[in-house]
């Protein structure tokens, strides 16, 4: 209790309320604009962050990520245009109810169930996270290696377009993280005689090219496009009867929400999905799912935001990403000095409720900024696109200069800028990579470890049964895809059978 | 007119349901690129300066890069085989390939790297106001009074924010701009 109420007080500063406030507000803005994603805005805010306290600067990031994802909601029920990948599966019924004349209702109904989810799977964070850090505590060098290489093997089933392309784009990233001065020999890899690199590939520089500038690049052909608006008065909290409709959807997607958020690079995307899916699964009106109905709005909703909460589980308790978002998160800790982990949470546990109170916060506070300003926001997309993304280069050239004042860094971000656009166009996501370069530090240090501790052997390594059960995870999780490859093919086969029957 | 109904329906064919070969052509040079580029790496690691003594019970220096790109290069064989594996998704990643790339993504790819280039020499704020001016006119931006404005108070506000309550170092550049 003691600590709770140290963690709570850690945040009640006014400058830091300010800042959770500021970070809503960009989260939600960010949220609303298509184009603009959650991870671009945390990377371009990274360096604002440079003069804050650690605590400070992460219950900024944490506000601007519970936000951000319910931000996208907004456009994709006013406009039908997701703000946000997550908020593609509340466009279904959200923009049908909208044009129905219920815009407020539809908003309404959003807000509740993403606050609902959110609030749910910051529970479970506050009950989960200390243990699974009990549990990692006494992890060896072994099992931080295998579960490092599960997490890394999870690439191959988050959304993309391809397994392959995302497993070798996070070894590309954890490749990347090999540059520079090998810690335990002092030998220099891969900096080609490069002085900047000896410490290794600036990492804010490569967040902003892969997510900024390349998306940027992306951007300078496509023309302005024109939203049909929905007319939106107010929002409108949701009445008794649209409450007691949607409670079991609500809390069933918050549950599944949080689960996938726990699992390692799955993110908000796949839970709002699945959370659109289990709604229609188990709903008795089907056939009304994509006309606009409650639980088409709920299900994804109180899923993507409550997979905010989960995905901290891993982060916090583990040290690893929970999705991108948060393995930009676990970055900005890093810079500020904090090494998340079981012993963050054996040594400071206040970090974990300090965390919390910044969620929660966050939560109430994009319902009370959703409330007021739904209308304002959906307005944002009539910025011009020829002054939108400019202001995304300054930011971009800014951020990276000001961590360490040095144009070698906007150099590394223009670069990385142009070779995320080319990796775009060949369906490599930036995703996978910055996942791999998060990972890349902790799967290399427990690797060599292990493999001095167990004599070089992998096999004396899976004599420990946690290691086992990692390595039989990553068995699967690579499994995964090759099964429903493998299923798409025999549909594929059975449908040009059919075809050609008739 | 029947001819042509054909073609299209042949190419709506192809499209839909991908090339009929065993390896995709694109695919294929991308795996070679990235093969040549791990042989490349690879090779570069073996270059890397033997540790003392002592240090060199550790893991060695290019053991685990090595694991890595022989991982990708792995990976990477798979590639040309994609197509036939990933029969649902593949089509969206050509699709992503074959979108034709604007001059325009060009002329701000090689802006960019223009900026980046002299940024040093005319100094940091320098830059942020050409980024903010010069993009909007390369992307067909013509309302100076929305431009000049723009610019001014946006990279205003940023440089402000930055020089000024971060704290953070601004190259004056030749011609000596500094907000401190």
């Amino acid at each position: 209790m003691e600590l709770m109420l140290t963690g709570f007080g850690m945040v009640a500063d006014p400058a830091i309320i300010g800042v959770i406030l500021l970070g809503v507000i960009i989260g939600v803005l960010v949220g609303a604009l298509p184009g603009l994603s959650s991870p671009m805005a945390i990377a371009l805010l990274i360096p604002f962050t440079i003069s804050m306290t650690p605590i400070a600067a992460i219950a900024m990031l944490a506000g601007l990520y519970c936000a951000g994802t319910f931000g996208g909601s907004i456009t994709a029920i006013l406009i039908n245009a997701p703000g946000a990948p997550p908020a593609a599966a509340t466009a279904l019924d959200g923009y049908p109810m909208a044009k129905r004349g219920e815009a407020g209702r539809a908003l309404g109904l959003a807000t509740i169930s993403s606050v609902t989810g959110g609030i749910l799977s910051l529970l479970i964070l506050l009950l989960a996270a200390p243990l699974l850090a009990r549990i990692a505590i006494t992890f060896t060098s072994a099992e931080y290696f295998a579960l490092a290489l599960f997490a890394l093997s999870m690439l191959a089933s988050i959304s993309g377009k391809s397994s392959i392309r995302n497993l070798i784009a996070g070894f590309v990233g954890v490749f990347l993280s090999t540059i520079g001065i090998h810690l335990t020999t002092g030998v220099e890899r891969f900096t080609f005689g490069v002085n900047e690199l000896y410490d290794g590939l600036p990492f804010v520089p490569v967040l902003i090219g892969l997510f900024a500038v390349a998306e940027l690049l992306r951007q300078a052909r496509v023309g302005e496009t024109v939203f049909e608006r929905v007319r939106a008065n107010v929002m409108k909290l949701p009445s008794r009867g649209d409450i007691r409709r949607i409670k079991y959807t609500v809390l069933r997607s918050s549950g599944l929400g949080t689960f996938i958020g726990i699992l390692p690079a799955e993110g908000a995307t796949v839970a709002a999905i699945m959370g659109y899916n289990e709604a229609r699964r188990w709903s008795d009106r089907k056939e009304e799912f994509g006309t606009g109905i409650p639980e088409g709005i709920a299900g994804p909703e109180a899923a993507n935001n409550a997979a905010t909460g989960g995905a901290m589980v891993p982060t916090l308790a583990l040290g690893i990403p929970g999705s991108v978002s948060t393995a930009l998160i676990l970055g900005a800790m890093v810079m500020h000095g904090l090494k998340p982990g079981p012993y963050l949470l054996e040594n400071q546990p206040q970090f974990l409720y300090a965390i919390f109170a910044a969620m929660l916060i966050a939560n109430l506070a994009f319902m009370a900024i959703g409330i007021a300003g739904a209308k304002l926001f959906s307005q944002l997309t009539l910025i011009p696109r020829t002054i939108l993304w400019p202001s995304v280069l300054v930011f971009a050239i800014i951020g990276s200069y000001a961590h360490s004042s040095s144009f070698f860094d906007i150099w590394v971000m223009a670069i990385a800028g142009i070779v995320g656009y080319f990796m775009l166009r060949f369906g490599f996501g930036p995703a996978p990579l910055i996942m791999g370069l998060v990972l890349g530090p902790i799967v290399e240090e427990n690797f060599s470890k292990a493999m001095i501790i167990h004599d070089n052997s992998i096999l004396s390594m899976m004599e420990r049964p946690l290691v086992l059960l990692f390595f039989g995870l990553t068995i699967l999780s690579l499994a995964g895809p090759v099964r429903s490859a493998i299923k798409a093919r025999r549909n594929k086969k059975l449908l040009l059978a059919t075809k050609e029957g008739e | 007119m029947n001819q042509d109904a054909n073609g299209q329906d042949a190419r709506e064919a192809e499209s839909q349901d991908g090339p009929k070969g065993l390896i995709d052509g694109p695919d294929t040079v991308l795996a070679l690129v990235l093969i040549a580029l791990c042989v490349l790496l690879y090779w570069v690691s073996a270059g890397f300066p033997e540790p003392g003594l002592f240090l060199g019970e550790n893991v060695l220096p290019e053991h685990f890069p090595r694991l890595l790109l022989v991982a990708i290069g792995v990976l990477a064989l798979l590639l040309p085989f994609e197509h036939r594996l990933e029969v649902d998704r593949w089509p969206l990643i050509r699709k992503a390939r074959r979108a034709p790339i604007g001059a325009s993504t060009f002329v701000t790819m090689g802006s960019l790297l223009i900026l980046v280039g002299i940024g040093e020499w005319i100094g940091t704020i320098l830059t942020i106001v050409i980024a903010a001016v010069g993009l909007p006119l390369l992307w067909g931006e013509r309302r100076l009074m929305l431009i000049i404005p723009y610019a001014a108070i946006f990279t205003g506000i940023v440089t402000y924010l930055f020089s000024i309550v971060l704290s953070v170092y601004f190259e004056p550049g030749v011609f000596g701009l500094t907000l401190r």
